[in-house]
C-alpha cells in the first residue's frame, strides 16, 4: 500500500507524531508524478520548487500553529484555476505564457487549510470537451488503459488522482467535466451545488453551468476536501450566504430509510449493458443497507442536451471574446491593422473544438436566431429544473449511470461531435437545474472502471456523501488501484 | 430545414473574429447543421408561458458597497500585454 | 415640400462613485493611464464582475428625478462586440430590465412648454479610451475608465427643432446636476451626447430614415449638427433621393456633418442575460429611501421662486439652471438680502463675471453673505449703487467683509442734507447755464448737475437726495 492509500486522518496522524513529514508526502508525490507522467501525461506545470518550500514552511509550522484540515497534502489543480504562483493555460495556445495576477478563490481556501499546490493539470482547451483530446499540449493516458482516454473536461484531474500522484484535485463541471472523467478513471469526483463553491478565479466556460468541484479516492476525502473551499465569496456574486454544514459528519454509514428515485430515463436506450448491469447491482446494494429504490421520470431529460448544448455554447462565444491578443496571452505575428489582431490572433491560437462552439454559440445569439435557439433552450431549462424539483419531493436522491459507457479509446469519441454530446445526456441536466451529483466506481467492464451518480437537492450534498459512503463501505470496487 | 450554408457559417466566424479555412469552412457547415438539427428538438416541447431560465442562482441583490480597493500596480496590469508604450497598451491600426 | 424633423437624443451620463461599477478601482478623472485598473476591468480570466450599490442608487436617483418608472426587478445583459477599449469584448448593460422606463422632461422654447417622453434609463459600464496616432499608425489603450458607471437616457423621438434638443439637454443636464450624481461636464467627458436624426414630410405619421449624428462636443455642436442635417436631408429629399442610414461626424472646424460609415443592417450585439450579475429587486421601501435622498428639482425651484418668493419667471428660470448659482443666491437670501435685488446681482454682475472669468460660483472668493451685507447696504442708503460696484469687483476677487471694506476706504456715502445742501448751492452757482438750460425744459441738463455733485464727492453723495435738492434750490431761484 503506498501513502496516497491511506486515509487523510491517517496521514495527518502520522505527520503529527513525526512519523512522517510534510516534505516526505510532497516529495512522494514528485516521486510519483516523475515515475508515471512519462506514460500518462497528467500535467501541464509542476511547481516543484514552490511545493517543496511550502513543505518546509508547514513542517517548521507542525508544531506551533494550528493546522489547516489538509495540513500538507498534495493537490493537483485543473488548470483553469488561476495561481498566481504558476501560469495557467486552459491547455489552450491563447494562453501558454499567461500568468495571473491573483490567486482564484479557492487556491486561497486551499492554502488556508494548508494543502500543498504541487502542478496544474491538462484539460479540454477551455474545458470543452469530455476527452481531454482537446488539449493543445498533451493527450493525457487514462491510468486503467493507456489506450482510452481519461475523460473529460477535468481528465488530467481524474488520472492523476487515479494515477496516485496527488492526494486530491480539483476540476471544474459545466456539462459532466468532473463526474465523467471521474467515473473513467475510477475516483470520486463532486459536482457541488451551483453557487456553493466561489468560481472567481476559474477562468468561464459558460458561467451559468460552470461548477468548481473535488476529485478524490474516496468519498470520505472529498467530504474534506470540499469542506475545505466552500462558502460565500463576496467576489462572486452568485456565490450563496448559507450555515456549511458538516460534511464529515454526515458519513454516518446509514442509509436506512433513504428514499432512492432511479431516472427511467437514464437507463434507456445508449446506455451500455454492462453499464446498466452495474448500475442495477449498486441498486441492490443500497436495497439490502434499507434504501428504497423507485423509478422515477425525468420527462424532459431528453432535452438537456440540445438546451445545454445551446447555453454553453452561446455563454461560452461571449466568455472567449475577451481573448484577443491585446492586454494578455496570444499575439499573432501577422497584423498590419487591429482587425488583423483579432481574427490572427484568436484563428491561430484557438482549438477546433473551442472554435466550433464559439461560431455555434454566435449563430444561436445572433438577430433572428435568438427567440428559435437561445430562448427555447433557456424555456427547456425552466422545465428540466422543474423535472427536478418534482423528482425531490418524493426522493432523496437520484442514482443513475454517470456515463453511457466506460472510458473510449483514443480517437473513437473525437470523430463524431454529434456523439459526444449524447454522452452529455446523462450529466448535463444536473447542471442546468444547479444540482449537486457524485460520481462513485459501481463496477468494472473490460478492466475500465464503472461510475455511478448520485445526484441530490440543491445544497444538500451531506446526503449524496452519506449515500455515496455507505455505498463505498459496503463494497471495494475504489480500492481497486489501476497498475502503472 | 435550416441547414447552415457555407456564407452563413463564415459570417458568423467573422461576427466571432475568426478566420476559417475552405476545409474548415466546410467541415464546420457540416457539424453546425447537424447540431442545429439537433437543436432543432426543442420544437417539440410545448414552451408557450414557460419562464426562459437564465439562471439557476438562488442568490438576489448580491452588492458591493462604494469603496475604493486598489490592487495591482501598472506594471502588474502591462505584465502580460503584448506591446504597451509609456503606460498605454498598443494596439495597430484601426481600420473602420 | 415642407419638412418635419425628428429628433431623439441619447444621452450618457457617468455617475460619479467613488469606485468603479463592477470592481474596486477608482473612478477618479485624471490619474496617469492604467493606474486605475485591475484584473476585473481589464477584463482578466476568471474574473467576475460585483456590482456597487451606489452605482443603483445613483441611477435610481436621476431616473426618478427624470420622472420614470423604476423597475421592480432589474437584471443586466451582455452587449457583444470587439474594440481594444470594450476589454472583454462585451459590455455589461441592461437591455430587457432597465433600471428605468417611461420618463418626462418639461422644456420650454420661446415660451412654449412641451413635455419631452424619456423611453428608458439603463445602467451599464462605460469602456476605457483610445488616444490614435496622428499619423493612423496605431492606437494607445488607457482603461482607466473601463468599468465607471454610466447611465444611458434614451429620449422618445419628441424634440422637433434643433433649439428643443438644446433646451432638453439644458433641461436634463440641469436635473442631473441638482440630484448630485454626475459633474454632467461634457468637456470631461462626463455627459456625452448622440443624436439620431430623420425627416418626413408634414402631415406623415411613418417616420424616415434616421442618421445618427457622434462626435456632438458640446450642446453647441448638437444643435448645429442637428440644423445642418436637417438642410443636408431636405436638399436630398427635394431632389428625390433617399436618406441612407448611416453614422455621421460633426466636423466643428468644416461646420458640417462626415459620413463615418453605412449601416447596411443595424448592428448585431447578440445581448443574453448577464450570468455573472444575480437579479436586483427593488422593493418600495429602497425606492423610498433613495427618493428621499433626492433634493429640491430645478422645475420644483423655479416655482418656489416665482410664488413664494415672488421672482418674475425669467428671473427664476435663469437662477435655477444651474444648481450652484441658485444654492448661493439662497444663501445670499438667507443672510437677508432682498430676493429682487440680489436676483438682479446675480443674473447682472455675477454671471457676468463668471463668464468673463470662465470661472464657476464655487470658485469665487466672495460669499454669499458677503454679498447679501452689500445688498443690505445699498438698500439702508449706507452705499451708493455706483460705490457697489466697485466694493463688488474687490468682492468677488479677494472676497472679504463689505463693510469694513466701506469704512476702511472711507466710501459710505454722504447722505447729511446740511453738508450737501451746501454743495448744490455751490454747483447751481458755477454752473448757471445748465440751471437756464433745465429751467427753459431741458432735462438732461439736471442730470449734469448731479453728475457734478457725485464727481465732486468722488461718488459718495446719495444721488437721490442731491437730485431733490437739486430741484428745491432751481426752484427757489
Amino acid at each position: 500500500m503506498t501513502l496516497f492509500h491511506h486515509r487523510l486522518q491517517e496521514i495527518q496522524d502520522m505527520l503529527h507524531k513525526k512519523e512522517l513529514s510534510v516534505q516526505d508526502v510532497v516529495e512522494h508525490s514528485m516521486k510519483r508524478i516523475k515515475e508515471t507522467d512519462g506514460k500518462l501525461e497528467a500535467f501541464v506545470a509542476l511547481n516543484e520548487e514552490k511545493a517543496l518550500e511550502t513543505a518546509k514552511r508547514l513542517d517548521e509550522q507542525n508544531e506551533s500553529a494550528e493546522k489547516g484540515a489538509l495540513f500538507g497534502l498534495p493537490i493537483g489543480l485543473k488548470d483553469n484555476i488561476l495561481t498566481k504562483d504558476m501560469p495557467t493555460t486552459c491547455s489552450s495556445k491563447m494562453l501558454e505564457n499567461f500568468q495571473p495576477l491573483y490567486n482564484a478563490t479557492v487556491v486561497e481556501k486551499l492554502d488556508e487549510a494548508d494543502a500543498v499546490v504541487v502542478g496544474k493539470l491538462n484539460m479540454d482547451e477551455f474545458a470543452m470537451g469530455s476527452t481531454t483530446e482537446h488539449s493543445a499540449f498533451q493527450k493525457t493516458k487514462n491510468p486503467w488503459n493507456l489506450n482510452c482516454v481519461p475523460g473529460g473536461s477535468s481528465g488530467g484531474s481524474a488520472a492523476a488522482v487515479a494515477a496516485g500522484q496527488v492526494y486530491f484535485s480539483l476540476g471544474t463541471d459545466t456539462g459532466g467535466s468532473i463526474r465523467q472523467p471521474a467515473a473513467f478513471c475510477g475516483v470520486v469526483g463532486l459536482k457541488p451545488t451551483y453557487g456553493l463553491v466561489s468560481r472567481f478565479g476559474v477562468a468561464a466556460f459558460a458561467s451559468s453551468l460552470d461548477t468548481v468541484g473535488t476529485i478524490t479516492k474516496s468519498v470520505e476525502d472529498n467530504a474534506y476536501l470540499l469542506q475545505a473551499i466552500v462558502g460565500e465569496d463576496k467576489l462572486d456574486a452568485t456565490s450563496v450566504q448559507m450555515d456549511i454544514p458538516n460534511y464529515i459528519n454526515s458519513l454516518s454509514g446509514d442509509v436506512k430509510g433513504l428514499k432512492i428515485g432511479v431516472p427511467k430515463e437514464f437507463l434507456s436506450e445508449g446506455v451500455d449493458e454492462a453499464v446498466k448491469a452495474s448500475v442495477k447491482e449498486a441498486l441492490k446494494t443500497f436495497e439490502k443497507m434499507g434504501a428504497v429504490c423507485e423509478e422515477v421520470s425525468l420527462p424532459h431529460s431528453s432535452y438537456a442536451a440540445a438546451s445545454y448544448s445551446i447555453i454553453s455554447a452561446a455563454e461560452a462565444s461571449a466568455s472567449m471574446a475577451r481573448f484577443d491578443g491585446i492586454r494578455y496571452g496570444y499575439r499573432t505575428e501577422n497584423a498590419d491593422n487591429l482587425q488583423d489582431v483579432y481574427v490572427n490572433s484568436r484563428s491561430e491560437a484557438f482549438g477546433d473544438e473551442v472554435k466550433r462552439r464559439i461560431i455555434f454559440g454566435t449563430f444561436a445569439l445572433s438577430s433572428g436566431n435568438y427567440e428559435a435557439y437561445f430562448k427555447k433552450a433557456q424555456q427547456a431549462r425552466t422545465l428540466i429544473k422543474q423535472d427536478f424539483d418534482s423528482a425531490f419531493e418524493n426522493y432523496d436522491v437520484l442514482i443513475g449511470p454517470t456515463a453511457p459507457s466506460t472510458a473510449y479509446r483514443f480517437g473513437e469519441a473525437s470523430e463524431d461531435p454529434a456523439k459526444l454530446y449524447i454522452g452529455d445526456l446523462l450529466t448535463t441536466p444536473v447542471n442546468l437545474a444547479g444540482n449537486p451529483a457524485i460520481s462513485i466506481p459501481c463496477g468494472f467492464s473490460n478492466g475500465l472502471p464503472i461510475g455511478l451518480q448520485i445526484i441530490g437537492k440543491p445544497f444538500d450534498e451531506q446526503t449524496i456523501f452519506r449515500a455515496a459512503h455507505a455505498f463505498e463501505q459496503a463494497t471495494a470496487f475504489h480500492k481497486e488501484k489501476p497498475e502503472l | 430545414m435550416s441547414r447552415l450554408t457555407e456564407e452563413q457559417t463564415q459570417k458568423f466566424a467573422e461576427a466571432a473574429r475568426l478566420k476559417l479555412t475552405d476545409a474548415e469552412t466546410k467541415q464546420y457547415t457540416e457539424q453546425l447543421g447537424k447540431w442545429i438539427e439537433y437543436a432543432e428538438n426543442l420544437n417539440e416541447l410545448p414552451l408557450e408561458g414557460v419562464e426562459p431560465a437564465a439562471s439557476v442562482s438562488s442568490v438576489k441583490n448580491a452588492l458591493r458597497e462604494d469603496k475604493v480597493k486598489p490592487w495591482i500596480e501598472r506594471d502588474e496590469a502591462l505584465q502580460n500585454v503584448p506591446e504597451h508604450k509609456d503606460g498605454l497598451i498598443k494596439v495597430p491600426a484601426i481600420l473602420e | 415640400m415642407e419638412f418635419e424633423t425628428i429628433i431623439g437624443l441619447e444621452v450618457h451620463v457617468e455617475l460619479k462613485t467613488n469606485s468603479k461599477v463592477f470592481c474596486g478601482c477608482s473612478t477618479e478623472f485624471g490619474a496617469p493611464p492604467n493606474t486605475n485598473v485591475c484584473p476585473i476591468c481589464l477584463g482578466h480570466p476568471g474574473t467576475l464582475p460585483t456590482l456597487n450599490k451606489s452605482a443603483i442608487e445613483f441611477a435610481m436617483k436621476a431616473a426618478m428625478a427624470l420622472n420614470c418608472e423604476i423597475a421592480d426587478t432589474m437584471t443586466f445583459d451582455r452587449k457583444n462586440y470587439f474594440y481594444p477599449d470594450n476589454p472583454k469584448a462585451y459590455q455589461i448593460t441592461q437591455d430587457d430590465n432597465p433600471i428605468g422606463r417611461n420618463g418626462w422632461i418639461e422644456i420650454e422654447v420661446d415660451g412654449e412648454k412641451k413635455k419631452i417622453g424619456i423611453n428608458r434609463i439603463h445602467l451599464e459600464e462605460d469602456a476605457g479610451k483610445l488616444i490614435h496616432a496622428p499619423d493612423g499608425s496605431h492606437s494607445l489603450v488607457d482603461l482607466n475608465r473601463a468599468g465607471t458607471p454610466l447611465i444611458e437616457i434614451v429620449s422618445e423621438p419628441d424634440l422637433r427643432s434643433p433649439d428643443e434638443a438644446y433646451a432638453y439637454l439644458e433641461k436634463l443636464k440641469a436635473i442631473i446636476q441638482y440630484t448630485g450624481v454626475s459633474d454632467v461636464k461634457m468637456e470631461e467627458g462626463s455627459l456625452r451626447c448622440d443624436a439620431n436624426v430623420s425627416l418626413r414630410p408634414v402631415g406623415q405619421t411613418a417616420f424616415g430614415t434616421k442618421t445618427e449624428l457622434k462626435n456632438l462636443n458640446s450642446f453647441a455642436h448638437v444643435r448645429s449638427g442637428i440644423a445642418y442635417e436637417e438642410l443636408r436631408q431636405a436638399e436630398i429629399l427635394r431632389e428625390g433621393g433617399t436618406i441612407a442610414q448611416e453614422t455621421r461626424r460633426w466636423d466643428e472646424a468644416k461646420k458640417r456633418t462626415i459620413l463615418m460609415r453605412v449601416k447596411e443592417e443595424a448592428d448585431d450585439y447578440r445581448y443574453f442575460p448577464e450570468p455573472d450579475i444575480v437579479e436586483i429587486e427593488i422593493d418600495e421601501a429602497w425606492k423610498n429611501r433613495v427618493r428621499e435622498q433626492i433634493p429640491e428639482l430645478p422645475d420644483a425651484r423655479r416655482n418656489r421662486y416665482i410664488n413664494e418668493i415672488g421672482l418674475p419667471e425669467y428671473d427664476a428660470m435663469v437662477l435655477t439652471q444651474s444648481k450652484a448659482l441658485s444654492d448661493y443666491y439662497e444663501e445670499v437670501i438667507r443672510h437677508g438680502a432682498d430676493a429682487k435685488l440680489a436676483s438682479n446681482w446675480m443674473m447682472g454682475d455675477v454671471s457676468a463675471y463668471l463668464n468673463a472669468e470662465q470661472k464657476e460660483i464655487t470658485d469665487v472668493a466672495m460669499t454669499p453673505e458677503a454679498l447679501a451685507k452689500m445688498i443690505q447696504l445699498i438698500e439702508k442708503g449706507t452705499i451708493s449703487s455706483k460705490i457697489a460696484k466697485k466694493i463688488f469687483s474687490e468682492l468677488i476677487e479677494k472676497g472679504g467683509d463689505p463693510e469694513a471694506i466701506v469704512k476702511e476706504k472711507g466710501l459710505m456715502q454722504i447722505s447729511d442734507e446740511g453738508e450737501l445742501r451746501k454743495l448744490v448751492i455751490e454747483i447751481i452757482e458755477n454752473n448757471q447755464q445748465s440751471v437756464e438750460d433745465y429751467k427753459n425744459g431741458k432735462d438732461r441738463a439736471l442730470g449734469f448737475l448731479v453728475g457734478q455733485a457725485m464727481k465732486a464727492t468722488k461718488g459718495k453723495a446719495n444721488p437721490q437726495m442731491i437730485n431733490k435738492l437739486l430741484r428745491e434750490e432751481i426752484a427757489n431761484r
